[in-house]
């Protein structure tokens, strides 16, 4: 079937266009609003904020509960609350039914509560020493709830504990023990949140069988991909104003940067288009590209007076504008290109 | 699938769990009590609760180079049960009066419990901590479960 503004799925968006375009009238326009949108949408959304914000306190005041660590509470009272805690939120979960929210935040509950369930394991056995062990443990266990609840909520609590964990190996035992540098830490830190963006963008094709995230909001990916920057950033930075003690896992840490940067930046600008992760893209290049500028002006020369922080600060506020215009450029850009292929 | 793996995963994790409780209650019954003396101890507060990191004065005089990434040290305590370094375990067989303790490397000998978590607010109980409470199988593996005093009383809520 060729492509008609007839034969698309009424959304807000398409009649929105339609009404822009003069197609409809205001009458039109608000009637097919109506339709669209009825009056009891408010309160559908209501109910998903109350949702969302009664589990997240209940959850916390779980949490607090168990970290205030109450001496005279016996610790098989305490295992048996928490572990019938899990069973009652698979239970409900697979109740309601996992492709519905209710039950996808019963297993973002339940997974939380396997997290309480390892903290107060740690509390009870004095298992203080190695923290990344709960937090690799957690990941583990849980990683069967992530893959089957689709939910981008429970991926990105798992994203948070995995990479906690990561981190607290490296600060642990990798670093102190096996002396692994900050630089491979970062390369793994960026290839985990990479990864997830990569696979967060099958979710609608071919390769959606096998994709284990299939709803896919744009925040999740705007996260993951400022994460992936972040982490590559810092061995960037570090071989710009350190160039004393480079090796070569730095080096690679900042071509892998480069090589991140600019092939996001074209895949977002050409394949999938979308502003919010060229934004964060541009937004890195730029403190990237201000260190480098800072580096060569301030700290290169013998001395810096008020007079060269002035000439950076005029700097960064020229970089800073030259981006969001060029950002600005891009949008319109983009916007006359959609409008290009669908007419 | 998603069924399987749904259920699957809650036995894993009850499972793994349990079994974990499980070990740990073992060498709670079974151990032997034994007393580590500590360094100087500091109390500290996280969102886990309050805890407090704990130095053994026996992980201070243990030469570093001949340490492996994990083993056992071997011990042996005196009259008040306070253990004294003897030597690094390399598989002989022990004296009479000799136990093992079990260590990880990380940069210098760790032996299990850094840290005593305690409930919010208890911290002045802590303080005049002397000894860290073990309890030691015959593999090594330990168990903290409590500080003890100068005169080796038991310090803070005990709950059997």
């Amino acid at each position: 079937m060729a492509y008609s503004r007839l034969n698309q799925k009424a959304d807000i968006a398409a009649v929105r266009k339609l009404h822009r375009d003069g197609i409809l009238n205001d009458a039109a326009f608000f009637a097919a609003i109506r339709v669209l949108r009825p009056a009891s949408m408010w309160a559908a959304w209501a109910d998903r904020m109350l949702l969302f914000f009664g589990s997240a306190l209940l959850l916390s005041g779980i949490i607090f509960f168990f970290a205030y660590n109450w001496a005279a509470m016996g610790r098989f009272l305490k295992f048996a609350l928490i572990e019938s805690g899990i069973v009652a939120c698979v239970i409900a979960s697979y109740a309601c039914g996992i492709r519905r929210i209710v039950g996808k935040v019963f297993l973002l509950s339940a997974s939380v509560l396997v997290g309480v369930l390892l903290a107060v394991y740690g509390q009870t056995y004095q298992t203080g020493a190695d923290a990344f062990e709960l937090f690799l443990c957690w990941a583990v266990l849980i990683f069967g709830w992530a893959a089957v609840s689709d939910f981008a909520a429970l991926w990105f609590v798992w994203l948070v504990i995995a990479n906690t964990g990561i981190i607290l190996y490296w600060y642990q035992v990798g670093g102190p023990y096996y002396g692994f540098g900050y630089e491979s830490l970062c390369l793994l830190i960026a290839a985990l949140n990479g990864f997830f963006v990569f696979i967060s963008h099958f979710g609608s094709t071919e390769l959606a069988e096998v994709s284990l995230l299939t709803s896919k909001p744009r925040w999740f990916r705007a996260a993951l991909l400022a994460a992936t920057l972040v982490a590559l950033s810092l061995p960037t930075i570090d071989l710009m104003i350190d160039s004393y003690h480079v090796e070569g896992i730095t080096i690679l840490g900042a071509f892998a940067w480069a090589l991140t940067a600019g092939g996001a930046y074209f895949c977002y600008r050409r394949k999938l288009p979308d502003m919010v992760p060229l934004a964060i893209i541009v937004t890195d290049a730029c403190v990237i590209l201000l260190v480098f500028i800072g580096k060569i002006l301030l700290w290169d020369g013998d001395f810096y007076t008020s007079l060269h922080i002035l000439f950076f600060a005029l700097i960064v506020l020229g970089v800073t504008s030259a981006a969001a215009f060029r950002l600005r450029k891009t949008a319109r850009d983009m916007a006359a290109e959609t409008k290009g292929t669908e007419s | 699938m998603k069924q399987i793996l749904l259920w699957a995963t809650l036995l894993l994790v009850l499972v793994s769990v349990n079994l974990s409780i499980i070990k740990k209650e073992k060498t709670l019954a079974a151990g032997r009590t034994m007393l580590l003396e500590l360094a100087p101890v500091d109390p500290r507060s996280l969102i886990q609760g309050d805890y407090m990191i704990l130095r053994y004065r026996i992980a201070e005089n243990i030469p570093k180079e001949q340490l492996r990434d994990k083993g056992c040290i071997v011990v042996s305590p005196d009259a008040n049960n306070v253990a004294k370094f003897v030597k690094i375990h390399s598989g002989e067989k022990l004296q009479d009066g000799e136990y093992l303790l079990f260590y990880r490397n990380r940069g210098g000998i760790r032996l299990g419990a850094e840290s005593f978590c305690f409930q919010e607010g208890d911290a002045q109980l802590y303080l005049q901590a002397k000894y860290g409470e073990l309890r030691t199988d015959e593999t090594g593996t330990s168990v903290l479960v409590g500080l003890r005093g100068k005169d080796f009383e038991a310090l803070g809520r005990r709950k059997k």
